[in-house]
């Protein structure tokens, strides 16, 4: 069978000592932010894009993907042990996760959280793999008109599934976009919005794009709302494995987790943070022990637990067979790819068969990487957790300024960093999220070419792009999936969901 | 008639007025270039038709916030105008110092500028972390990732 080749050819070069390394090296870093409140993988990422420049793209990628699932993993742990979610995906682990630990069963909670998690990554890199090939061939009968509606799914998507405002969520996206059209256009080659600014002339880089809005300003963010000292439960956790009945319990909501969270991270805008919020809420629903949520329910940390890790896997499925980043993270991949001089998209299947599926292996190997890191370790994690946020924030405001110069040993873009970390505070200030915008800004200058083209090719007729059979679909989705967010239920629903946030 | 102000205050009607704000710029600026038609689009095409959008956008929000009767949500924490100055700052003066100045310089001074985001100035703390991080990103940047960034001052050349 094919996929069993091709999944051979990816563990040997997933097992390369070289890539083995490079793995670990980003699980660890993965598990590290995840558990250091206030660091995250999108922070991280764009703060590492620099050193990508240097490695090969094998290692590169697969470090970059270590750290993203990595760090769900590492959330779950402050989550369940003093109440504190490293990640945003981990808010709802904290809820009956911690409760577990006050009752004295930390170690079932992590037990549930971590096998949970490795079951999801594995069976949700199965479905990577098996997919990647179809949906490849599906791929390939796209044109430019059918490219343009995917992203315009893709961007409805992000704002849909947005927290927050949807009319604000808009408005960032076209941000984004217009902040794209910052360039030297492809088909005229005239220098745009570029005020005589050289450098711009190849169009804000979107490292430190990525470096300000998000790194930077989140530190300022950090900063503000203050360090409240955390109740740390330093009891030892004793037996680490489930119980029998634990085990039970926590099955069935691992497998219905990781079966949303497959699916949910598809979606664009999707991904772990809604994973366990509707894990959640499901679990509640179908519990025959509802009132136990909130109050140390196991299915409430395996469910969540699971659909995050799954969710974060699966969302590299739209990302490397169609090109079409459905995250923030995903988005500064496609960049990394980009800076590796691989254009995402159908074709990375088949131009590079050994970056793509020893991509694939070598989550597989991450995941089992860090479910050993993860629970004999845990100890050394919490300890981490007394770092103070005052001696954390100077070295990641110091890594982005180097990140930032080091891009082209140019002065200017440390500058263009500072701007952008004063408009991730107006941003924030405002409410207005900033996912949306960097989805936009990668997404635009591919769908400005597309859009042109497709109209080169039909004669300037508009209609052609909803007109034809693919295109006209995707459209049609996009437009479904804004309708049902503007009904007032779904909205309602939508609020709900994002309460916790 | 709403105070202006405290109208202003409110976020979804501040992000309204940002945005018709960027929509215009980047529209005018747009109508600079060619614009084409529709069968050949030029390079000012699409730039306009976002910035419209974008400004249809603003004007969305302002509506929005200008027809509900109770206020939207204001701003919550306070300004942190303390951390802002002194991140945006230390971040300008890397840029400025490091190919002036070099690492082993920029990197103390900078951290000191950032560590006022945070609270009073401790020596101590201040030495430990410039030693520590400007030790860890020279072994790391330069060494490890073989980035060549300055690291003692350059005389100046005219």
């Amino acid at each position: 069978m094919e996929l069993l080749h091709n999944l051979a050819m990816g563990f040997e070069t997933a097992l390369s000592l070289q890539n083995l390394a490079y793995a670990f090296l980003g699980c660890l870093l993965g598990t590290l932010i995840g558990v250091l409140p206030g660091l995250g993988p999108v922070t991280t990422i764009a703060m590492l894009l620099p050193s990508v420049y240097g490695l090969d793209a094998a290692p590169a990628l697969i470090m970059l993907a270590g750290i993203y699932y990595g760090a769900q993993y590492g959330g779950s742990t402050t989550a369940i042990l003093i109440n504190v979610p490293g990640e945003a995906s981990s808010v709802v682990t904290a809820l009956d996760g911690y409760q577990l630990a006050r009752q004295g069963r930390a170690g079932a909670a992590l037990a549930a959280a971590g096998l949970g998690s490795f079951f999801a990554g594995s069976v949700a890199t199965l479905a990577l793999a098996a997919f990647a090939a179809p949906l490849t061939e599906l791929a390939l009968a796209f044109g430019n008109a059918e490219y343009f509606s995917l992203m315009v799914l893709g961007l409805v998507g992000a704002v849909v599934l947005a927290s927050g405002s949807m009319l604000k969520a808009i408005a960032m996206v076209l941000v984004g976009l217009l902040l794209g059209q910052v360039n030297t256009d492809v088909i005229t080659g005239e220098a745009r919005f570029t005020f005589g600014i050289q450098q711009l002339q190849d169009g804000i880089n979107f490292v430190v794009l990525a470096m300000g809005l998000f790194g930077l300003g989140e530190i300022i963010t950090n900063l503000n709302s203050g360090d409240s000292r955390r109740s740390l439960l330093t009891q030892k956790i004793e037996r680490l494995w489930p119980t029998q009945a634990e085990f039970k319990e926590g099955s069935g909501a691992t497998v219905r987790g990781t079966v949303l969270g497959s699916i949910l991270g598809l979606l664009p805008g999707g991904g772990a943070l809604l994973a366990s919020f509707a894990s959640y809420a499901l679990e509640k629903k179908i519990s025959r022990t509802p009132e136990n949520f909130g109050k140390g329910a196991i299915a409430g940390v395996a469910g969540p637990e699971s659909a995050n890790n799954a969710a974060a896997q699966t969302s590299f499925i739209p990302m490397l067979t169609l090109g079409i980043p459905p995250n923030a993270v995903m988005a500064l991949m496609v960049g990394a790819m980009m800076i590796k001089g691989i254009q995402p998209g159908p074709q990375v299947m088949t131009s590079n068969p050994t970056l793509f599926w020893g991509l694939i292996a070598s989550m597989w190997v991450g995941n089992l990487m860090l479910i050993v890191l993860n629970l004999p370790l845990i100890g050394m994690w919490v300890k981490l957790l007394t770092v103070p946020y005052r001696l954390l924030f100077p070295a990641i405001l110091v890594f982005c300024c180097i990140g930032a110069y080091s891009l082209n040993g140019e002065s200017f873009d440390v500058y263009m960093t500072a701007l952008f970390c004063c408009a991730g505070y107006l941003f924030n200030r405002l409410g207005c999220e900033p996912a949306p915008l960097l989805l936009g800004f990668i997404l635009g200058p591919m769908m400005e070419e597309n859009l042109r083209r497709a109209l080169l090719q039909s004669q300037g007729d508009w209609t052609a792009i909803a007109t034809r059979p693919i295109s006209a679909g995707l459209l049609l989705l996009a437009a479904l999936l804004m309708v049902m967010v503007l009904s007032p239920h779904v909205g309602r629903k939508r609020e709900e969901a994002f309460q916790g946030d | 008639m709403r105070n202006t102000l405290s109208f202003f205050r409110q976020q979804d009607a501040a992000s309204g007025g940002l945005f018709l704000l960027i929509g215009t710029a980047f529209g005018c600026a747009s109508l600079h270039h060619e614009l084409g038609s529709s069968q050949r689009p030029g390079p000012g095409y699409f730039p306009l038709v976002l910035s419209v959008l974008l400004l249809l956008v603003g004007s969305a929000l302002l509506w929005r916030t200008w027809r509900k009767q109770t206020p939207t949500t204001h701003h919550t924490a306070p300004l942190a105008r303390r951390a802002l100055v002194a991140v945006v700052c230390a971040v300008l003066l890397f840029g400025l110092l490091l190919p002036r100045l070099g690492l082993f310089i920029t990197v103390p001074l900078v951290l000191a500028v950032a560590d006022m985001a945070a609270g009073k100035f401790e020596l101590r703390r201040w030495l430990i972390s410039a030693m520590v991080l400007t030790l860890f990103s020279w072994l790391v940047f330069n060494l490890g990732l073989s980035l060549n960034l300055p690291v003692s001052p350059t005389l100046p050349h005219f």
